[in-house]
């Protein structure tokens, strides 16, 4: 950026701008760590899934996985508009459409949608394109809209750097890397299994439902300065649905996240980051897959009771499965 | 919405039954592991820290310009790992723009491989990027290939310039062929080439001040970005589909238009008998035109055993070649 | 050393002039590369075609259209510049304009000639890089030309004597540095007539000078037409033997 000419006419403020304080929480204690929460690994956490909430919508869910709550709307089928721009669509086109609520973390978003918004997006069509019965439905628009109302911050102790007493110098931990990933991993599973429920509450036909499952592996953190991974202690930690903090002392490897579809024994997206060793051939890779295929068939369990629920209220409120028979009142004509 | 297919139902289902025959028959007689020829020259634009230029049959040419800036911390004392993320912007331009093509059809190019679908209809439902988002999963890739997850080395601490000041890296990737789904083989390939082409000038100020660093105009001197003896290097990512028990690497357009699955892998080399490590998975989305209906729908486990195997023994030759390729090419061998 | 400029060049020394022609066949109907020093452009055109949108159809002749990219890389700082930025929409008027007169338009009613350039590296003399590379890319298309256009800056020192006692000679080709140090100017002129195009100038000068300036430019263009129309036989050529001819 090319320096700006100096405004003589002010007191002007540091020309390369100032960063606001930094408090560490408690003085005498040093950094407050956050709670390590007692949850075993392989437990996901306590899912609430309840569909139809809103009604001007086709089909609808909303998710809680403490500390994340989002709100699905899905629209559709509608018809494709019939000008010469839209080519004509043999199957239904499917939309996915991820945003942040502003006031969903810590740090305020804004109401454009940002990349890493638009990629949330194409994952979550990816899970979902395979399993829609598009073929069912021509000329057609689908279109899924999540909203999420509170997340987990990926950078909630941005702020917070626990520094040791009487060190002059800072050592960058690492067990911070890869928090973002696993931030977004944790919403996009939520999505995934939030958005299944919701179209089977809007009543779309699907080959099967699609359950989102997340798992981290983590490493202790002292044995591993400048080897690679595959020299690392093979003791791994695999954390199912893991919280942003990581465990005492380890540090992160890889997240793996997946659209799981649990009838068929498919995965129909899948999304690793960090680092997978291939010593071993893929068996590193299969076992993390393995983990978080495991925490998507817990929560295909949620998913299941969600979806009967539906129906069965659907059910209680016609009273009857018979169909409705009506007084005629229409005239007979005689003569 | 998913790559467009060039070829027709019938000319799709032959492919997809000559895809998926033991053994198979790929359309250009390739092996199913076989990487078609690429031209790729690097260190040829001199304004820039790194560049270069990669061209491939179908995914057309792209050029990618590395620039270093000498930038503040954020804060005093010490750059918090979010804060540190941002040392690294991507920046993914596709020539011709997505804008106008989309009315026109796709005259100008043929579509690139495709990786995750785009969601939206025709921008009906808010405009989507033209780039296909490959500057999140680009830079995911670097940031994860460097060890950012405890190896011990992470690309960013080579940022670090003195107290307080690092350096920017700016990675500009230009697409110069016009088409919504860039293919990952190209772009990564390409910006792998030019890191490993990147040389920073040498500081000549004192580590421990902070006051703004000076720098030798002297070239000769310069460190590179990845020192050529030091591992991991940069990743590239390989796209790999299966058809039927089949699976293929470098997979061509119609091949990725009949196939039943696909992914991305990134891998970066981590030593020098070409073991690597696996920094990244993605699906790709796949046109899924050929199969039957009902038949599969997603990946089962051992089809992705097999896909991530394919693509873990062929990747160390590939980022090999590559590597000697860029040495003999680099301004200062 | 007397009478050298910065990079070692006398007053009416061209840079280093490298062209190329159909760079990348598969993606377009004509391509070009030029470097004129350090500055790098790349040229694409597609056409004729039908128009991308029908604002563009016009009934007798064909439409022109130019688009110009400046890389982030290209200049010494990174900067990207949008659709919108001055420099660009001056380019792309500029060379849309001087082209709409020289190709035979005519002969392609409601039809678009697009252009597109790429400039991957800027190191002064960007226009007349890109009116050299457009020329090359529009014979490489085969698209009907009246004539050549070849483009070529001229700067002029301030100083009023040089060292000698003379006015001072106008400068050949000016780089970056000379560019932002003296006035310069682009000028274009159409084959091998010394008919001018297109002229650009940016700065003041003093009104006696600007003769001079002007036919140093001209003498230049006139060099830059031979090494680009003997860089198009020799391409033809080779085109042909290939196809055993």
């Amino acid at each position: 950026m090319a320096a700006k000419a100096p405004d003589r006419r002010r007191n002007n403020p540091p020309s390369h701008g100032t960063t606001p304080p930094v408090f560490l929480s408690s003085a005498s204690s040093g950094a407050v760590k956050p709670k390590q929460s007692s949850r075993p690994p392989n437990e996901i956490r306590k899912i609430f899934l309840r569909t139809g909430l809103i009604s001007s919508v086709t089909g609808s869910s909303f998710l809680e996985i403490a500390p994340l709550k989002l709100s699905i709307s899905v629209l559709g089928p509608r018809p494709l508009p019939r000008t010469s721009s839209t080519p004509f669509a043999a199957q239904a086109i499917l939309t996915t459409e991820v945003k942040f609520a502003p006031f969903a973390s810590t740090v305020r978003r804004g109401y454009v949608r940002d990349s890493s918004e638009r990629d949330l997006g194409s994952r979550l069509y990816q899970a979902l394109v395979g399993a829609i019965r598009r073929e069912l439905y021509p000329k057609s628009r689908i279109e899924v809209v999540v909203t999420i109302l509170d997340s987990e911050d990926e950078g909630d102790d941005v702020n917070t750097v626990y520094m040791e007493e009487g060190k002059t110098t800072v050592e960058t931990k690492f067990w911070d890397a890869g928090r973002s990933e696993r931030a977004l991993g944790v919403v996009l599973a939520g999505c995934i299994t939030a958005a299944s429920a919701a179209l089977a509450d809007a009543g779309i036909e699907m080959f099967d439902l699609v359950s989102g499952g997340v798992a981290t592996s983590f490493v202790d953190e002292v044995g591993l300065k400048g080897k690679g991974v595959g020299d690392a202690v093979s003791n791994k930690l695999y954390v199912r649905d893991p919280a942003i903090a990581p465990p005492e002392g380890k540090v992160p490897l890889a997240t793996c996240v997946l659209g799981y579809m649990a009838a068929r024994d498919e995965i129909s997206e899948l999304w690793i980051s960090g680092k997978v060793g291939t010593k071993n051939g893929t068996a590193e890779m299969d076992e993390l897959v393995d983990e978080a295929i495991a925490a998507a068939r817990s929560a295909r369990g949620v998913l299941n009771e969600a979806a009967k629920e539906r129906v069965q209220f659907i059910v209680d409120k016609t009273g009857t499965t018979e169909p409705l028979k009506e007084e005629s009142t229409d005239v007979q004509m005689t003569g | 919405m998913p790559p467009p297919t060039p070829l027709s139902p019938p000319e799709l289902s032959y492919l997809y039954t000559s895809l998926s025959l033991t053994p198979p028959i790929r359309l250009d007689l390739r092996q199913p592991s076989q990487f078609r020829p690429i031209i790729a020259e690097c260190s040829f634009l001199p304004h820039c820290n790194g560049s270069s230029r990669i061209c491939m049959t179908e995914a057309g040419e792209c050029i990618v310009g590395i620039k270093a800036e000498v930038e503040k911390d954020a804060t005093t004392k010490y750059a918090t790992v979010i804060e540190r993320e941002k040392w690294i912007e991507v920046s993914v331009e596709v020539a011709g723009g997505g804008v106008a093509g989309a009315g026109s059809g796709s005259g100008g190019g043929g579509g690139g491989v495709g990786i995750g679908g785009i969601s939206g209809a025709g921008g009906a439902t808010g405009r989507d990027e033209g780039d296909g988002g490959a500057a999140v999963w680009l830079k995911e890739g670097l940031l994860a290939g460097g060890g950012g997850a405890g190896a011990g080395w992470s690309i960013l601490d080579r940022l670090v310039i003195s107290s307080g000041w690092h350096w920017k890296l700016y990675i500009d990737v230009l697409l110069l062929t016009p088409t919504s789904h860039p293919s990952p083989l190209l772009l990564s390939t390409a910006v792998n080439m030019a890191l490993s082409s990147t040389y920073l000038p040498k500081l000549t100020s004192p580590h421990d001040i902070d006051d703004i660093p000076t720098f030798s105009d002297d070239w000769a001197i310069s460190t590179p970005l990845y020192e050529p003896t030091s591992f991991p290097k940069p990743p590239i990512s390989l796209p790999v589909v299966a058809v039927g028990d089949n699976v293929f690497l470098d997979p061509s357009v119609a091949e990725v238009a009949a196939a039943e699955a696909g992914l991305v892998i990134t891998l970066s080399l981590v030593d020098e008998e070409g073991s690597c490590d696996v920094v990244g998975v993605r699906s790709m989305e796949v046109g899924r035109a050929g199969g039957k209906e009902g038949e599969r729908k997603g990946i089962g486990r051992k089809l992705l055993r097999e896909m991530v195997g394919a693509c873990v023994k062929e990747a160390g030759e590939v980022i090999k070649g590559l590597g000697e390729t860029t040495q003999k090419q680099m301004f200062r061998a | 050393m007397e009478g050298l400029r910065n990079d070692g060049r006398r007053w009416n020394e061209l840079r280093r002039f490298h062209c190329q022609l159909s760079t990348s066949s598969t993606n377009s109907d004509g391509s070009s590369y030029i470097e004129q020093g350090f500055t790098k452009v790349l040229c694409n055109i597609t056409g004729p075609a039908e128009p991308s949108s029908r604002q563009k159809v016009k009934q007798d002749s064909a439409t022109v259209s130019c688009e110009v990219y400046f890389a982030a890389f290209s200049g010494t700082d990174r900067i990207k510049r949008g659709r919108n930025d001055k420099k660009v929409q001056e380019l792309q008027t500029a060379i849309q304009q001087t082209f709409s007169s020289i190709i035979l338009t005519h002969l392609f009613s409601r039809s678009e000639i697009a252009i597109s350039i790429h400039i991957l590296s800027q190191d002064g003399g960007t226009l007349a890089a890109c009116i050299n590379a457009t020329t090359l890319a529009l014979i490489d298309a085969g698209i009907p030309l009246k004539d050549y256009v070849c483009a070529c800056t001229a700067g002029q020192s301030t100083s009023i004597f040089d060292s000698e006692g003379t006015s001072p000679d106008p400068w050949l080709d000016v780089n970056y540095l000379e560019e932002s140090d003296i006035p310069s100017l682009t000028v274009a002129t159409v084959g091998d007539s010394e008919k001018i195009v297109a002229l650009t100038m940016e700065n003041k000068v003093r009104i006696e000078r600007l003769e001079g300036m002007i036919a140093v430019g001209v003498s230049g263009c006139a060099k830059v037409r031979g090494i680009m129309d003997k860089e198009v036989r020799r391409h033809g050529k080779e085109k042909l033997e290939a196809r055993g001819e």
